[in-house]
């Protein structure tokens, strides 16, 4: 799985994505009570993580440290 | 057979020998994932306790009996974190396009969002009318809250750093360059992540 949170930019969008998700979860339990929020609460976050699992596959496999030759130089860049 | 002296090396690099790097990702940046990571499983093991609490010690009415919380006035104080996240993000975006006086406000913004955040929670800690020591509610409200309120604490701490090597010049738009600001930022947003859970689960649910 890729590292959802590789810049600032990445962690900025995971507030956006947890305003939406709450954001609809608090709306649930105002107008359908505790339950109806309870259940819109699990079902959310189980299809956002599963959403997250199966689309965020990276394209190419990354290489492995022993694989990669001089780019593990350490030079930190 | 090369071409350099076999003592120039030892001319060009003083002290150690650079650290070997067996990661595609920056130490630094490695660093503030397993911070984060242990975070969430601070926060995780403080949530276990309060649904354990409501669920198995609780049983039937949460919050009880004569215990009310200010949920329009953490609503406020949620969005005010939540624009704080902006404000973080536009600083990063300025010092990316090498706008040093967008950086400086954005961080400074973020700065005072948070500062303001802190002192209206201390505020309804005076004004709630119940102690930690009361029950089990009391003690989680208490814990969760007091718990990201020291994050907020922290957070406004490695702020005000960034503001400090902001406004003398330490920083640039190249990514090496503004580490000091995208670190915070990412601490930052996780932060305000975490209040948006605390303030769905403790608050509203």
């Amino acid at each position: 799985v890729r590292n959802p949170v590789r810049t600032e930019g990445e962690a900025f969008s995971w507030v956006l994505a947890a305003v939406a998700v709450f954001g609809t979860i608090v709306v649930g339990a105002l107008l359908g009570g505790g339950d109806v929020a309870l259940g819109m609460a699990v079902a959310l976050v189980v299809g956002a993580a599963v959403g997250i699992y199966l689309s965020r596959e990276p394209k190419e496999r990354e290489p492995a440290v022993w694989e990669r030759g001089d780019r593990a130089s350490g030079d930190g860049s | 057979v090369s071409a350099v002296p076999a003592d120039a090396h030892e001319h060009e690099h003083h002290g150690p020998p650079a650290a070997n790097v067996s990661s595609r990702v920056d130490a630094r940046l490695l660093g503030i994932y397993i911070f984060i990571g242990s975070e969430i499983m601070l926060f995780g093991s403080f949530f276990t306790a309060l649904f354990f609490a409501r669920v198995i010690v609780a049983g039937g009415t949460w919050p009880p009996e004569g215990f009310h919380l200010p949920v329009w006035l953490a609503f406020v104080n949620t969005c005010i974190l939540v624009t704080s996240s902006f404000s973080m993000h536009w600083a990063l975006t300025s010092i990316k396009r090498n706008y040093r006086a967008g950086l400086i406000a954005g961080l400074t913004l973020t700065f005072l969002l948070g500062l303001t955040f802190l002192l209206i929670q201390a505020r309804e800690y005076t004004r709630l009318g119940f102690s930690p020591s009361e029950n089990a509610f009391a003690s989680t409200f208490y814990a969760l809250t007091g718990l990201h309120g020291a994050h907020v604490f922290v957070g406004l701490s490695l702020l005000l750093m960034a503001i400090v090597r902001s406004v003398r010049g330490h920083y640039g738009p190249a990514a090496h360059d503004h580490l000091g600001v995208e670190i915070p930022g990412i601490y930052w947003h996780f932060v305000d992540v975490m209040w948006i859970v605390v303030f769905t689960v403790v608050y509203v649910l």
